[in-house]
């Protein structure tokens, strides 16, 4: 396995992607939909409760 | 509301609030950190923080799941059957997210969406055998039986599932990481920096699961008329 790395030639990665700053863009879009998801799960949960006090 | 209550609620909730704080740390860190430059992997080698925590989360929810099983067994309990039942569920959820990002990862690093390997094939397997689960369930009309019944098989499950995707692709060459001395995963799972990322996924996303799961539960137990 260890030859690959050893034998000098540059790996590809998204240097230029970080370097030019938009790897920013993609947190945000992910931490945006996460955020949304977490969100509906806190709201299920209070209208469950509701119902549970009701019972 | 009362003033009391308000911290109680909080401090019960306190699990799904750290499984939203972890996984969302992973997703910050997860892309910006350091990873290892590895040929092939390139930047993919990111998506041991999001693929492989789908894993981790269904095969603690389907553990959680044969909990109650055993519990609905003894206890003679519909309510802990309900709660198998969904836990397993939540895990079949998990389960089709790990296949589908495993599948997208295999596409470009392996070449092909799926690749008759036994990690794969054995999943795909477990995957027929949890669905089973549920066929076996809404085809028992009494309670008590469809308890008992689907309680004996989903030890079966659990069981054969650990052997299909914790086992056999271990004694046999695979592609995937982590088995059949396939070296991938000891290279870069020794690397701290990912740890650092990989373990708090993990844990995050379970916890998430059993948050899901949670809700899940209330509502067929409100659904459910119990007499």
């Amino acid at each position: 396995m260890n030859h690959f790395l050893q034998s000098g030639a540059p790996v590809e990665m998204a240097d230029a992607f970080r370097a030019d700053g938009k790897i920013y863009v993609v947190i945000t879009v992910l931490g945006i939909i996460f955020a949304c998801l977490t969100l509906y799960l806190v709201y299920l949960d209070r209208r469950i409760k509701k119902l549970e006090s009701q019972k | 509301m009362d003033i009391v209550s308000v911290p109680l609620e909080i401090m019960k909730n306190t699990w799904k609030y750290l499984g939203v704080a972890l996984v969302f740390y992973s997703l910050i860190v997860g892309l910006l950190g350091p990873v290892p430059r590895l040929v092939i992997l390139n930047e993919t080698i990111r998506n041991l923080y999001f693929h492989v925590p789908m894993w981790f989360t269904m095969i603690t929810l389907f553990g959680a799941s044969v909990g109650y099983s055993i519990g609905s067994l003894r206890k003679n309990s519909l309510r802990h059957d309900l709660t198998a039942a969904v836990l397993a569920e939540v895990g079949v959820l998990f389960a089709v997210a790990g296949l589908l990002t495993g599948m997208v990862w295999a596409k470009f690093t392996w070449g092909a969406f799926w690749t008759n390997d036994p990690k794969l094939n054995g999943t795909a397997i477990s995957m027929l055998i949890y669905l089973a689960y549920f066929v076996l369930r809404s085809s028992v009309e009494d309670p008590e039986k469809k308890a008992r019944l689907s309680a004996v098989y989903n030890v079966f499950a659990f069981a054969l599932m650990i052997v299909f995707i914790g086992i056999l692709p271990r004694l046999t060459e695979s592609l995937h990481p982590g088995n059949g001395g396939n070296p991938a995963f000891s290279n870069y799972d020794l690397d701290s920096n990912m740890r650092a990322v990989f373990y708090p996924a993990v844990l995050g996303w379970i916890l998430i699961g059993f948050w899901i799961a949670q809700i899940k539960t209330r509502l067929s137990f409100l659904e459910t008329p119990w007499d």
